[in-house]
């Protein structure tokens, strides 16, 4: 039976009773008459209506009545159902978040596994099975000392009982697992026990280093190489700085002035270097801007070949250039001179004492090329992607910091250029950095092939 | 007799230094840019003692000691290493290895090299 029609049934059972009573008292004892008056129809309906709210209120009443009070055998059994169901929706939702838990855990970057009181793999996490090779049903319920060895010196128990801190961290640790597998990680092992002397459970982090040793070793093959290429120049001045001050030393005036030319050319090349790494470290922040403005190639040819003059004389080289008076670009001049720059002094640098070096600049399909040769050792064939690289130490070509290069190649990109390369093992190099011609250089060589006709 | 003295260096500034200082001192010395050439002239005429720089063109200066000291002929030649950098201590140790003792950071001072050039003939000679 419904809430309601119990309701309605019980009220109206009592206000029929209720009016049945009003009328038993009226009519049969008239002592009792509240009013000396003759029931009129309307004192009636008041009347009535009251008994009916008073049905209604004492029905609540009976409604809300205490489950002891009657019918106890059958609220219990409710009570269990709704129990249970709590229960059930509780462990739902439990196992629910322990999967949730679980994914997140097997999902996570880093390499997860957890270790009873014993030692004994408890769980071993997604990333785990991918760092070691080690499936999880071959792991679990093993010692850890099975599936892997921590380098560490001490058992990972150990650690948490002698330092008595909750987590430890090893910074560098070799991880080897079982199947020969090794690598460099980071551990970061907690102890879930409070209890300082007797280790609890324990969660253990292994996070792959790797990429970050490789990095690091770069860094430091990187600094190693620009200290050294530093170092060398610095150790030729100081060097023939030194031999210039020993008054023992017969220095006739033609070694005076080599030593000279050699002293300036040293602090040429280290300016060069640090340029570079300037370069290179403002190119890496992308603070590169690139000016369009017309510029004459034979005047940034000649200032190039005039700066570095000393360089080629001091290696007994012929250093000729080649450029017409009516070639022009417009672009970054003292880009350009960056370029040339690296290009003519790595010429030099290659070549042997007595070769010759030349530059050639001349405009072709509308392109202006300048051109950069050497009778140098040339590139070996499987080097030529590599030259272009940052660092890049390409052996048999001795000390170079590897950034001249990469920067001629960073530049010429921001210019809108090409470099290219024709390099034969023994025979010599030729680079050539071609540049879209300016619409100026373009209409002075057609001028002067209508000239010319 | 002038004691020779071998120094391998690809570095035309450092080999006319090092050769100036030296020869400042009264020995012979001679210059050779690549390990190859030194190998020629180490078995053309016989040096007493070597200056070798690493990072050398051609050949890792460290792998032309390792050869050096395997030849027996060359084995008990000193050697001084000058060097711009020595990457790390890894390499040191390697060095130790070779049984190299004395060792010079770029940029050095050349009297201090002419010394200990001095101090090694010198054992050789008690020795």
């Amino acid at each position: 039976m419904s809430r309601q029609k119990r309701v309605f049934l019980t009220a109206s059972a009592a206000a029929f009773f209720g009016y049945l009573w009003e009328f038993y008292l009226i009519h049969s004892h008239p002592p009792f008459l509240f009013f000396k008056v003759k029931p009129t129809w309307w004192i009636q309906g008041i009347i009535l209506f009251i008994s009916w709210r008073m049905g209604v209120f004492l029905t609540g009443l009976w409604k809300f009545q205490p489950a002891s009070f009657s019918k106890k055998e059958v609220d219990r059994e409710e009570e269990v159902k709704y129990l249970s169901r709590i229960y059930q929706d509780l462990s739902l939702s439990l196992r629910l978040e322990k999967q949730k838990f679980e994914a997140v855990l097997n999902g996570a970057p880093d390499g997860i596994l957890t270790l009873d009181e014993t030692g004994m793999i408890g769980f071993w996490n997604g990333s785990m099975e991918k760092l070691t090779n080690l499936e999880k049903e071959d792991v679990l319920g093993k010692p850890y000392g099975e599936a892997l060895n921590f380098y560490s010196g001490a058992k990972l128990i150990d650690f948490l009982t002698f330092n008595g801190k909750n987590t430890v961290n090893l910074l560098d640790c070799k991880v080897g697992v079982s199947n020969g597998k090794e690598f460099p990680a980071f551990l970061s092992i907690s102890s879930l026990k409070q209890d300082d002397k007797t280790p609890g459970q324990m969660i253990v982090t292994v996070k792959d280093i790797t990429a970050q040793k490789e990095v690091e070793k770069l860094r430091e093959e990187m600094i190693a190489m620009i200290t050294h290429d530093l170092r060398s120049p610095l150790s030729s001045i100081l060097g023939y700085a030194g031999l210039l001050q020993n008054q023992k030393l017969c220095v006739t005036e033609e070694d005076r002035q080599k030593f000279l030319a050699a002293l300036i050319r040293s602090g040429k090349g280290m300016l060069l270097l640090i340029n570079n790494l300037l370069e290179t470290a403002r190119m890496e922040e992308g603070k590169i801007l690139v000016l369009s403005e017309p510029v004459k190639i034979k005047a940034v040819l000649d200032e190039v070949a005039e700066n570095l003059s000393s360089l080629a004389k001091g290696k007994n080289l012929v250093l000729s250039v080649e450029a017409k008076d009516n070639l022009w670009v417009d672009s970054d001049k003292d880009k350009i001179h960056e370029i040339i720059t690296n290009l003519l002094s790595n010429a030099i640098k290659f070549s042997r004492s007595g070769e010759a070096v030349k530059i050639a600049s001349f405009e072709k399909n509308e392109k202006v090329n300048i051109s950069i040769s050497d009778s140098g050792p040339g590139i070996r064939n499987e080097d030529k992607e590599l030259i272009f690289e940052k660092f890049s130490k390409i052996k048999k070509q001795g000390s170079t910091t590897g950034l001249g290069l990469y920067i001629v190649k960073k530049l010429t990109e921001k210019l809108g250029g090409e470099i290219e390369v024709v390099s034969q093992e023994g025979v010599g190099s030729t680079f050539t950095l071609v540049l879209p011609a300016s619409r100026r250089s373009s209409a002075s060589a057609q001028m002067s092939l209508v000239g010319s006709r | 007799m002038k004691k020779k003295i071998l120094v391998i260096e690809d570095n035309k500034d450092h080999q006319t230094i090092v050769k100036s200082s030296l020869e400042l001192k009264n020995y012979s010395v001679a210059c050779v840019d690549n390990p190859s050439d030194a190998i020629h002239y180490l078995l053309e005429e016989k040096a007493d003692l070597i200056i070798l720089d690493l990072w050398l063109p051609e050949m890792d200066g460290l792998s032309f000691l390792k050869d050096l000291k395997n030849i027996p002929e060359f084995s008990g030649i000193p050697v001084i290493i000058t060097s711009g950098t020595f990457g790390n201590e890894y390499d040191l140790l390697k060095l130790n290895g070779c049984g190299i003792k004395e060792y010079f950071m770029k940029p050095y001072d050349p009297d201090e090299l002419v010394e200990a050039v001095g101090s090694f003939l010198e054992e050789e000679r008690l020795s």
